[in-house]
């Protein structure tokens, strides 16, 4: 008995404590997904409402189409609420009832029967469009882009094509012009060394006329960690066929909707066209 | 503290200045003359007593000129008895005959005396009782064996990867002849490398160990190889559906010198091989080697020489002939460990012994593809791509046994390790192009170590207690930590104990690891300016309580245990990242820095006499970890934590010529991170489109299934003329549970054709598996 009381105590003294661990326990069913990405650029502002699914259901948006939730954006103490669009299958309104304003910050609600979703943003300054120093290697054309040193967004994403592209293949030179890739497009100032940056097109002087659209946007920080770990994620989720494990470390996409998933983000983009030839 | 020390000096001297001659000797197994390691040497009727050390030796001091009665006891061999006067010192080297194995008493924790036992969470297990339990494939392993110990967890299904109270399976120095050995395993995980025929002694500690062993968290498998008898060769060896082994010992010279050599290989490859087409194969194959000398220089003076060599090998080659193209490819993966031990004791005194050891552990894992494409109009391709990483250590080090009085043994020593690491190795060779790419790095420091330690006994009470400063340069710094260590035991009743213990140890390396399955395409990296060491204290107490009539031992044992530092992957990192090529890629910023704890109870049952013995053990515990960079910083359980896990292993000797054994095990399953359900959401700025989107929860929010599994076997003995051979049959996961060994999703069309279907689905690995087995000793 004494032994029992020994053994008893012992187990109480080390192991009768909270571990601190809160596992999450949301049902897929009861998840609500809540999707927006604001910019002063927008013509349309959206907002997508859906249901999570559970496993073994079958994959379609429309199943999972919330059309009555109650969305609305407030900025400067000022209500809008938006609407639902069967076409676009979203919530919208437009700029003119709702203006996106650099440096702002925006307060979005959704109200899906008695579950609220919540989440805030804040667009970023106007970017300052990068300078383009050309340069020519053989038939290549090498772009250096450079920003002049004024305080810049932290986070940023860039991208570019070609436009305006006129090329007469010719015997022995059949291949046209094409960019080379940046092997990652989503830039963090505090991370990476992002002064000049190098683009390349291959094969640009072989053309008879060609442009470069460079589109250069300026990110939130939630907006950066969203599209970051939606890359990764997806990077992961193609890592295994289901004969062996998964050998990457599981990826969750960011979110920021407090009591949901998704994101509510802002972004403020320039585009530069720069003629080549 | 210093005021502490001062009394411990002084306590030690006070036993010095007692009028008595001293007994030493070592203690060996009767015929092959092969050491005893923790054989208890007693005077009868008094409290004075000792254990052997490492390598046999044992020192008491003892009235003169009086009748004394000398005891020695060792598990599984004849108690010895002799009757003496001594007028001086004397030496007295003591033989013990094995038992037979029907009267054989085995046990897993012992040591007694009339003193409680200090020693806390230090378990032996006899080679013979590793043997008895039933195995995958008939292929008896220690480290399987371990994992049927409370408080010890395995990792996935036929993992050989330990988790001892939540330290991950980095965390366990694991020591072959005093030589670390890094990913101990064959066959992708299945099978440790270390062969029983070549094992002399198993001892386990889990936590609390003493300050002699250092740079791990959580354990210290200290294994030892046989020396080899002295007095006639002797073989075992088996011959089993994966491997098969032979073990040869014998004298050199005569009582004088010896040698071990011992082998084993699979061989699926090489039935295997025949059967595949010429122009598709694919191999697999493993084999070790274990080999000693042992030379008897003098009285004083003993020198050890030891080796193992192990390599794992797969292989695949494809060749595909086309109208006007050949393309040969040639991909593969090995692995190998080798260590080296040369050791040298001497008898300084009869008190004071002291052993120094030279050590060099290396491990090495490539992953390597070799393609050709040759064309009929000249225009060839040819590439060679090499992954390699790996770990070298060279060890110097120096260790003390003194024997100052009846109440105290003494350790001291000193280390001193070169360790190289080189993490990753990636090389592109494009042969027509005669370009090469690479990206090599290579990582050097020095850890060190000097420790103290001492074994105090005085009648119900006993303590060890020691320190040990560790410490590691890098390139840029040094780490330097005081690492105290205490255990104290208390014989409460004749037959009840009472324990606790405190120990903080420091790690020097870490392990990053995707699968958690202690696989050898995990990473062994370094401590760094960055990734700092690893770091622990745990807490322990317990209780053990024997019942001498019926042959049971009960033991309690509760633990907490707070880590610091511990690395893991960041999200969304793997670890051979082959993809990214040549570029310089840097395993630091794919690692996050946390702490962790765990906390439980373990409670074991053995029972040690008669026809039936075995164990059953029962873990209760927790295990938590918290990165800032991983689940938002919130707090969550690792892959390993286990709530309950439970094992009974039963050994029956039906009669001399057979023996049926069987165990079974439950564990609470792994948390993992996957899938729960899935959403909408965008996959860019600016588009409509909505992609799926898993939902996962927080960290590892999903329990598996609960793993449980049971194995059968009979073993059927039979003497020789030559010796003795044993057919054993056995039956693994008897009743064919599917237990989990991974999850994944599945996608599958709708019957509606409406859409795509995701369910979640188990991966299971072994089914109910048969096995024969036929072993020979002589």
């Amino acid at each position: 008995m004494r032994l029992l009381a020994i053994i008893l105590g012992m187990g109480i003294c080390l192991c009768n404590c909270q571990s601190g661990v809160e596992v999450a326990r949301i049902a897929p069913d009861e998840l609500i997904s809540v999707s927006s990405f604001l910019s002063p650029q927008d013509t349309l502002i959206r907002v997508n409402v859906l249901r999570g699914r559970a496993l073994n259901t079958t994959a379609r948006v429309d199943s999972a189409l919330i059309r009555d939730a109650q969305v609305i954006i407030t900025s400067h103490g000022q209500n809008i609420q938006l609407t639902y669009n069967e076409a676009l299958r979203c919530y919208v309104t437009t700029p003119k009832s709702l203006p996106i304003k650099p440096s702002e910050r925006y307060h979005l609600r959704v109200k899906v029967g008695s579950k609220l979703c919540t989440a805030s943003c804040q667009i970023p300054e106007n970017p300052i469009q990068p300078t383009i120093q050309p340069q020519r290697e053989e038939d290549h054309f090498i772009g250096i882009l450079d920003w002049p040193s004024t305080p810049l967004p932290r986070f940023f994403t860039l991208t570019y094509e070609l436009r305006d592209v006129i090329f007469k293949p010719q015997l022995g030179s059949t291949r046209g012009p094409y960019t080379g890739f940046l092997t990652d497009n989503l830039f963090d100032r505090q991370k990476q060394n992002t002064q000049a940056l190098e683009l390349r097109v291959f094969n640009a002087y072989k053309a008879e006329r060609i442009s470069l659209r460079i589109v250069y946007q300026a990110l939130d920080e939630p907006t950066f960690r969203y599209l970051k770990t939606y890359r990764d994620f997806d990077n992961w989720r193609s890592n295994t066929s289901g004969f062996i494990p998964n050998l990457r470390e599981p990826q969750p996409v960011f979110s920021n909707i407090e009591g949901g998933v998704g994101i509510f983000g802002g972004y403020n983009q320039t585009v530069l066209n720069f003629k080549i030839k | 503290m210093i005021k502490w020390v001062w009394i411990w000096v002084g306590l030690l001297g006070g036993h010095l200045k007692a009028q008595n001659v001293i007994l030493s000797g070592y203690v060996r197994e009767a015929g092959s003359r092969e050491y005893l390691v923790g054989a208890v040497v007693q005077i009868a009727g008094s409290s004075v007593g000792n254990t052997t050390n490492a390598y046999g030796f044992y020192s008491l001091q003892v009235p003169a000129k009086q009748d004394l009665m000398v005891r020695c006891g060792y598990v599984g061999y004849e108690p010895y008895q002799q009757m003496m006067t001594l007028l001086q010192n004397t030496t007295l080297d003591i033989a013990l005959t094995p038992q037979t194995q029907q009267l054989q008493e085995v046990s897993i924790a012992e040591k007694s005396g009339q003193a409680g036992s200090s020693e806390m969470g230090n378990l032996k297990l006899s080679v013979q009782q590793i043997k008895d339990i039933p195995a995958l494939l008939g292929e008896k392993d220690v480290i399987k064996a371990l994992q049927l110990l409370p408080g010890v967890q395995k990792g996935t299904e036929g993992s050989t990867a330990l988790y001892v109270r939540g330290g991950g399976p980095d965390q366990n120095l694991i020591l072959l002849d005093e030589a670390q050995v890094y990913n101990a395993n064959h066959l992708f995980g299945f099978f440790s490398v270390f062969n029983g025929d070549a094992l002399k002694n198993v001892s386990f500690w889990k936590g609390s160990f003493p300050a002699r062993y250092g740079g791990r968290l959580s354990s210290v498998i200290d294994l030892q190889m046989k020396d080899g008898g002295k007095d006639k060769l002797r073989g075992e060896g088996g011959i089993g559906l994966l491997s098969s082994r032979v073990a040869i010992d014998g004298p050199i010279q005569k009582g004088k010198s010896s040698f071990l050599l011992s082998g084993r290989r699979s061989y699926i490859d090489l039935l295997t091989e025949p059967l595949l087409p010429a122009d598709s194969k694919i191999g697999y194959r493993f084999y070790d080697l274990n080999a000693k000398l042992h030379f008897d220089l003098s009285p004083k003076d003993k020198l050890y020489l030891s080796g193992y060599f192990g390599h794992d090998r797969l292989r695949m080659s494809e060749q595909v002939e086309r109208s006007t193209s050949t393309i040969t490819s040639k991909a593969g993966m090995a692995w190998g460990n080798a260590t080296a031990t040369l050791r040298w004791n001497r008898l300084l005194s009869q008190k004071l012994f002291v052993n120094t050891t030279l050590l060099m552990t290396d491990f090495t894992f490539l992953l390597f593809d070799d393609f050709r494409l040759t064309r009929t109009n000249g225009n060839n391709s040819s590439t060679y791509t090499e992954y390699r990483s790996g770990i070298r250590d060279y060890t110097v080090k120096v260790d003390f046994d003194y024997f100052p009085s009846n109440a105290h043994a003494v350790k001291l020593g000193a280390m001193l390790t070169q360790h190289r690491f080189s993490p990753r190795a990636f090389v592109a060779e494009n042969r027509i192009a005669q370009t090469l790419e690479n990206n090599i790095q290579q990582f050097e420091n020095q850890e060190f170590g000097v420790y103290a330690e001492d074994t105090y006994t005085l009648n119900q009470f006993s303590a060890n207690v020691g320190l040990r400063f560790s410490g590691l340069r890098v390139p840029t710094r040094t780490y330097a930590f005081v690492e105290p260590r205490a255990s104290v035991g208390y014989r409460w009743r004749p037959n009840t104990e009472l324990k606790a213990s405190y120990a903080r140890n420091n790690q020097f390396v870490h392990l990053l690891s995707n699968t958690g399955a202690g696989l050898s395409t995990d990473l062994w990296v370094p401590v760094t300016e960055r990734v700092p060491p690893q770091q622990a204290d745990q807490i322990a107490v317990g209780l053990v309580k024997r019942f001498p009539k019926v042959g049971l031992t009960f033991t309690a044992e509760s633990y907490r245990k707070w880590m610091r530092n511990i690395a893991a992957y960041r999200e969304g990192a793997t670890f051979l990242i082959l993809s990214e090529g040549a570029k310089p890629l840097n395993w630091e910023d794919n690692v996050t820095i946390g702490r962790g704890l765990s906390y439980g109870t373990e409670l074991l049952l053995q029972k040690t006499k008669g026809r039936l013995t075995g164990w059953i053990g029962y873990t209760l515990s927790w295990t938590i970890h918290q990165f800032d960079e991983l689940n938002n910083g919130l707090p969550f359980y690792p892959r390993f934590d286990r709530r309950h896990d439970a094992s009974v292993v039963a050994n029956y000797k039906l009669s001399p010529k057979m023996t049926l054994s069987a165990n079974w095990v439950y564990a609470t399953g792994n948390a993992l991170t996957v899938a729960q359900g899935y959403y909408f959401a965008p996959s860019s700025l600016g588009s409509s489109f909505l992609d799926r989107i898993d939902y996962l929860g927080t960290r590892n929010s999903f329990r598996a299934e609960a793993y449980h599994r049971l194995d059968l076997a009979v073993q059927f003995h039979k003497k020789k003329r030559w010796g003795e051979r044993t057919w054993e049959v056995g039956l693994f996961n008897a009743y064919n549970r599917q237990n989990p060994l991974y999850y994944y999703l599945k996608s599958e069309n709708a019957p509606d054709g409406s859409g795509q279907r995701m369910s979640l689905q188990k991966r299971a690995l072994f089914p109910v598996l048969p096995s024969i087995n036929y072993n020979f000793k002589f």
